[in-house]
């Protein structure tokens, strides 16, 4: 009977990611038995495969918008479907359509004849979004081991660069370390409390006294309390380590340098939102009453985070280091409004979240755009060598100058916008040094990207790259589109806040 | 009407944008006109303004953040018209004196200049605190592009970056005591504001975040090394605009927020504000004296200047505040005009070096007659508008504290000494033909750009009321 149970509701629920896995099995085997026949010259339908995963993207979306039911949990307490889970997973949906759209070009030029890379992006993606919904220790790691070892090959995948190989390893090494470390974790937990689901642990977590346990590390006994702390604090460096927070992060400027680009804008922009909301429902949800523990270590994360970002940006030359940097700075800012623990802070962190995506979206569009060579030895590589961009480009300079005043957080732009939110939210319980700090640290930032905008426009230099490149449809569109997003947020912010608080209610409903 | 001030220039500028790069003279024609038609528009707010409604005026709410409770919200009252009149009084200046003097990305520039017009606008009639912050941080970006990228030396990139640096710095920690104030009163609307009574404590540390913002924009002397670097480097527009209009939006700050909302912290603190102003007077006056550049020398005076309007406000009474607005309008007048007169012989001979200079009267006597005008003004002379306001500011100073009138008066005799120096230097002594061959004075369109100023100085100069009779009602309301 629970055999059929699961045909009538489970899988219904779980038809996005259903589909998502399915049609990966279905290109695993094109994959082996028709693509790689050489009768057939040998890279074939490749490029077609490109145009499939986004329309199986599209697919899906629309599957997860039309899902009828709103609030179930499924498969024997393993995942949860949910206003919350589903609205991220749309927004995971709209990113990934939009990085492969970006990134279309590239694969074509660079010669990326392999169907391996769209398999490995859909099987990451089903990944991620079970990730989302899942409502469980053991489930959460799984989904989190999925997407994971899909982005090691993916890393690597670019066969003759020793980067390339390098970042992979790194990658594969480190990211084995935070599994580890989160296994461990959720070991500990499962030990002391003889369960993993999300909301058997909520009731136990409940009904202990915290204050007995802070401060009470005696080295010999500690009590019930102190190793479910332990247990919690495993956890989360584990995802730190996903997340590339500070003192974790030292994986990710190599991964990001050694990797194809196309999936470097992968690794920018869709796990941290997965790893986010992973985060919220653990801390939020299930932990909430140790906030006393882990608000304090998100402090501190946070803190060193925009300090490591801030610094660590100030001396790089390379675009993809700097925007690594620059990305460890923001998940700084959006850990500050993770750490105050309130309904508002949630709001502010999704809201942070959205026009983070957005900004990226749009700098690896134009970094995509203008490493494509004709020639191979040639390429854009460090910051210097956009010069002269504002005189043969100026619509995209414009566009990049946009952007990155957004990201230094300069008003009226989007990301003004979300640092105040962030800012709000942790002054309204009175975190007043970490916001003093980070809006001073915040000022910093703001010095390297004007000294981006400064190589655009102020230096003009002869020996520079000839940077005029023809823009393709599908980027134009992108850009336009998250274009506009960034400058005119400001005319009307109140639909997307109200957007991310009904999603950040949702999470308490 | 205020909405139709700041979306024409918003409008020329999305005209500009459609118009083809080529096409050098439909793009100032279009910005000149746009620019022209605002002034136009804002004095008809001028004629319709009631002076005797001691409210804001003009006021239009549009819904904009409506669930934190932030709404667009602008309105009018004497001081911030005075401001707003003299910004579309100096824009349309402005760029007729760039007509012939941007060569490269003329259509660029005039996009970012009319741009820079409507968000100042927006700032000076804006009556919601965190909006204030938004726009008043948001012109950090086109002077930021304005010196960085028509500036006229290489220094100008340090000068851009001290530029957006200073007054970012200082004005992050605003933003931060804006939501405390946020969190006590549950909006930001400057009216409702003014009803709620924040604590002492409270008061000292908010005041003192606004403090560091405004003074970073007024520049105070810690923090003033940005201005006279920024003035060096910028275009003779971006000069006229930073000393005119940017530098106001400090002491527009003070008056407009921190006196009445922080009415203790204002007391509390008055004593550091006299410090450290009378320092700047003082400091910032000898500097100007030993200067070789003529716009250093323009810009350090300025500094002196807009100290003394400081010292005017925190005097907290009546005839220091009015005095001191008014001589914030009569510094927008006599300085830009000051440095509207340097970009005319630089643009003849491209370089800003007293050396090269002297005997200019032989040559360029009109030039030099009004030169001598806004000289004598930016000194102080009776009979121009420079002189109405210091008499009311020491009346104000001498009124609170004798001692600290006594130092900032020996700013009026340094005023003296480097403005008669420089132009003793600049129009007398021998013609120095060594150095520059070809001589010729103001044509027609500088002379039109000076004229106005010059008509104003004099007029405020005798007969002050029109700016004057704004005030009374709004001291009295504050």
């Amino acid at each position: 009977m629970a055999f059929f149970d699961l045909f009538n509701h489970n899988f219904k629920l779980f038809l996005p990611e259903l589909f998502i896995l399915l049609t990966g099995i279905f290109i695993l085997f094109l994959g082996a038995f028709i693509i790689n026949i050489r009768r057939y010259k040998y890279p074939y339908l490749v490029k077609e495969l490109h145009y499939l995963i986004i329309f199986i993207f599209t697919i899906s979306f629309f599957l997860l918008v039309n899902n009828p039911i709103r609030n179930f949990i499924i498969f024997n307490n393993l995942l949860i479907i949910d206003d919350f889970s589903s609205s991220i997973k749309g927004i995971v949906l709209l990113a990934t359509i939009g990085c492969l759209l970006i990134s279309f070009d590239y694969l074509e030029k660079e010669g990326f004849n392999m169907f391996e890379y769209n398999l490995l992006i859909l099987f990451s993606i089903f990944g991620i979004l079970c990730f989302i919904s899942s409502y469980d220790l053991v489930s959460l790691y799984l989904a989190l081991e999925v997407q994971s070892l899909s982005f090691y090959i993916l890393a690597t995948l670019k066969r003759d660069s020793g980067f390339s190989t390098e970042a992979g390893l790194k990658y594969f090494i480190l990211g084995a370390l935070s599994s580890g470390f989160l296994l461990f974790g959720i070991s500990l937990v499962y030990g002391l409390t003889g369960t993993t689901n999300f909301e058997s642990l909520t009731k136990i977590v409940l009904n202990f006294d915290l204050y007995e346990s802070i401060g009470n590390f005696s080295a010999l006994t500690f009590s019930f309390s102190d190793r479910l702390v332990l247990g919690l604090l495993f956890i989360m460096f584990g995802l730190f380590f996903k997340l590339s927070a500070a003192p974790f992060h030292m994986w990710s400027p190599d991964v990001y340098e050694g990797s194809p680009t196309s999936v470097t804008i992968l690794f920018a922009v869709v796990p941290k939102i997965g790893l986010f909301v992973v985060f919220s429902r653990l801390l939020f949800f299930t932990f909430y009453d140790l906030i006393g523990v882990w608000q304090n270590v998100l402090i501190i994360v946070s803190l060193l985070s925009i300090m490591i970002g801030t610094f660590g940006a100030l001396r790089q030359y390379r675009i993809k280091r700097f925007l690594a940097f620059s990305s460890i700075t923001h998940v700084g800012y959006l850990l500050i409004a993770f750490s105050t623990g309130t309904f508002e802070g949630l709001g502010a962190l999704f809201f942070y979240l959205v026009i983070y995506i957005v900004m990226s979206l749009n700098i690896w569009a134009i970094v995509i755009l203008l490493e494509i060579r004709k020639k191979k030895n040639i390429r854009l590589k460090y910051l210097t060598d956009l010069q002269n961009l504002s005189r043969n480009n100026p619509v995209l300079s414009l566009t990049l100058l946009v952007n990155l005043f957004s990201m230094a957080g300069v008003p009226p732009l989007a990301g003004f916008y979300a640092k105040v939110y962030v800012f709000f939210s942790a002054i309204e319980i009175s975190l007043n040094i970490l916001v003093i700090i980070g809006i001073l640290l915040s000022v910093i930032s703001a010095f390297y990207y004007i000294r981006f905008i400064k190589i655009i426009y102020f230096d003009n230099s002869s020996q520079s790259l000839f940077l005029t490149q023809n823009i393709d449809l599908k980027k134009a569109y992108l850009l336009g589109i998250t274009f506009y997003f960034i400058l005119f947020l400001f005319v009307r912010p109140d639909p997307l806040l109200l957007f991310v608080e009904r999603i950040g209610l949702s999470l308490f409903v | 009407m205020l909405e139709l001030l700041f979306t024409i220039p918003i409008f020329g500028s999305l005209l500009i944008v459609f118009t083809s790069r080529d096409n050098i003279i439909y793009i100032r024609n279009i910005a000149l006109y746009s620019s022209l038609i605002t002034f136009f528009m804002s004095v008809l707010v001028w004629i319709e303004f009631d002076y005797f409604i001691s409210k804001f005026q003009f006021v239009n709410k549009i819904s904009w953040f409506s669930s934190l409770n932030i709404n667009f919200f602008v309105g009018i009252d004497g001081v911030s018209l005075l401001f707003i009149l003299l910004t579309t009084f100096i824009f349309p200046l402005c760029i007729l004196t760039s007509w012939k003097s941007i060569k490269e990305n003329l259509k660029e520039y005039m996009i970012v200049f009319l741009m820079m017009e409507a968000l100042l606008i927006i700032v000076f009639c804006i009556l919601d605190l965190l909006l204030f912050y938004v726009f008043f941080e948001s012109i950090l970006i086109p002077i930021f592009l304005i010196v960085g990228i028509w500036g006229s030396r290489r220094r100008r990139i340090r000068a851009s970056y001290m530029l957006f640096l200073y007054t970012l710095l200082g004005s992050v920690l605003m933003l931060l005591a804006i939501l405390v104030m946020y969190f006590q009163v549950g909006t930001t609307d400057y009216q409702i504001l003014l009803t709620s009574s924040f604590s002492e404590n409270k008061q000292k540390i908010l005041w003192l975040a606004f403090f560091v913002s405004f003074a970073a924009k007024i520049p105070m002397v810690p923090v003033h090394i940005w201005l006279p670097e920024a003035h060096v480097e910028a275009p003779t527009t971006g000069s006229v605009i930073l000393a005119g209009i940017l530098l106001k939006l400090g002491s527009y700050g003070f008056i407009r927020f921190s006196l009445p909302l922080f009415p203790f912290g204002s007391v509390y603190y008055s004593p550091l504000v006299y410090t450290i102003a009378t320092i700047s007077i003082i400091y910032t006056s000898l500097t100007a004296i030993r200067q070789t550049d003529l716009k250093r020398i323009i810009a350090y005076a300025s500094i002196a200047h807009m100290n003394l309007i400081m010292l005017g406000l925190f005097s907290l009474n009546m005839q220091g505040v009015e005095g001191s607005v008014m001589q914030m309008i009569s510094h927008g007048i006599v300085s830009s005009a000051l440095f509207l007169g340097v970009g005319v012989i630089y643009d003849r001979h491209h370089t800003r070096l007293l050396k090269y200079y002297g005997g200019l009267v032989q040559v360029m006597p009109v030039f030099i007659t009004l030169f001598l005008l806004f000289t004598f003004a930016n000194a102080a002379l009776p009979g121009t508008c420079n002189f109405v306001g210091e008499v009311m500011l020491f009346t104000g100073i001498f009124q609170d504290n004798i001692v600290i009138a006594f130092f900032s008066a020996t700013g009026i005799i340094l005023s003296g000494a480097y403005s008669l120096w420089l132009f003793n230097r600049i129009a007398y002594g021998n013609l120095k033909v060594s150095f520059i061959k070809g001589f010729s004075d103001v044509n027609r369109r500088e002379f039109y750009i000076l004229l106005p100023l010059a008509f104003l100085t004099i007029l405020f100069g005798i007969y002050p009321d029109p700016i004057l009779n704004k005030l009374h009602l709004v001291n009295v309301y504050n």
